[in-house]
């Protein structure tokens, strides 16, 4: 097997990452607009943004492992799970080791979600909107093909999808319906507690 | 009577979609994994490696002890845009050290 084999395979696994990594993103934000249609029940959404966020993981460790069983990057574990003790790219690959974490710790606390409570789940959720960044940044920074065209378009994409899911979600203002008869109740409720 | 109707009918529906999420997070793990091939396939064509791979690891370059004070530099996989490991070699210590025996060449 030639010794560059494992190198392209990171190269590929690293972009299919971000796909992944991006479509969760996206699935998740429309879960929370509560996207629905008679062909596409709510839970698909959920069920598919669950599914794909696991297979992230998945090609997240084919990612790093075969970088760090690469005879040529030579990267080590050290490298690959604690931030920035790399000795190539220290602050790129640090990067990409933040939103390892950051995604491992969504998702298992996704997994266990019954036992930490919803509110602690929602709080670490939130780090999402932190993970996928520092991921896109890592490969723009440390990716060797972040500057070629087709990796180009994969990242345009990713961040085109995201944002306007991200826009879609902040124009839409709350789906709870009973969200502004809560707000005026707790509104009414801190007035009377200041007089 | 009708009401039990409704709730097969609901029943079936949410099977079905359940067998389209099955479908689905299959067909997304296939292309995920059709995805790893093709991507490493472009990349190998756009920024080809080399074969002297172990002359660039941090290992066999710190291994590699060179005291004639000559400069010899592995070369990069990833042309002059990829894989880089020189960079690392200014802005930090370690082992990753792709020059061997120059530190007064340069």
């Amino acid at each position: 097997m030639p010794d560059t084999v494992l190198w392209y395979a990171t190269r590929g696994a690293g972009a299919v990452s971000l796909i992944l990594l991006s479509s969760v993103v996206v699935l998740g934000i429309l879960s929370t607009l509560r996207v629905e249609s008679p062909s596409w029940p709510r839970f698909l959404t959920t069920g598919l943004h669950r599914n794909i966020a696991l297979m992230t993981l998945v090609f997240l460790a084919l990612h790093i492992v075969t970088a760090v069983v690469d005879p040529f990057t030579h990267l080590g574990w050290t490298a690959a799970l604690v931030p920035f003790s790399s000795y190539y790219r220290t602050f790129w690959l640090g990067l990409g080791a933040i939103a390892l974490e950051l995604l491992l710790a969504i998702v298992l606390t996704s997994l266990v979600r019954g036992y930490i409570g919803h509110g602690v789940w929602r709080a670490i959720h939130w780090l999402t909107y932190a993970a996928w960044p520092v991921a896109v940044i890592h490969g723009l920074g440390t990716g060797t093909d972040s500057t070629s065209a087709w990796m180009l378009a994969i990242t345009a994409g990713c961040i085109a999808g995201v944002g306007m899911s991200v826009v879609l979600r902040l124009n839409a203002g709350p789906r709870d319906p009973l969200s502004t008869a809560r707000d005026t109740f707790s509104s009414t409720v801190d007035r009377r507690e200041t007089r | 009577m009708k009401g039990m109707e409704g709730t097969q009918a609901r029943v079936m529906k949410r099977e079905a979609a359940m067998q389209r999420l099955d479908r689905m997070t299959t067909g997304v793990a296939l292309a995920a994994l059709a995805g790893v091939g093709i991507f490493a396939a472009v990349s190998a064509s756009t920024i080809p490696g080399t074969s002297n791979a172990q002359a660039a690891t941090g290992a066999s370059a710190q291994n590699s002890s060179s005291a004639t004070g000559s400069t010899s530099v592995s070369q990069d996989p990833g042309s002059s845009s990829g894989f880089q490991p020189l960079s690392g070699v200014g802005s930090s210590s370690g082992p990753g050290l792709v020059v061997s025996g120059g530190s007064h060449s340069h």
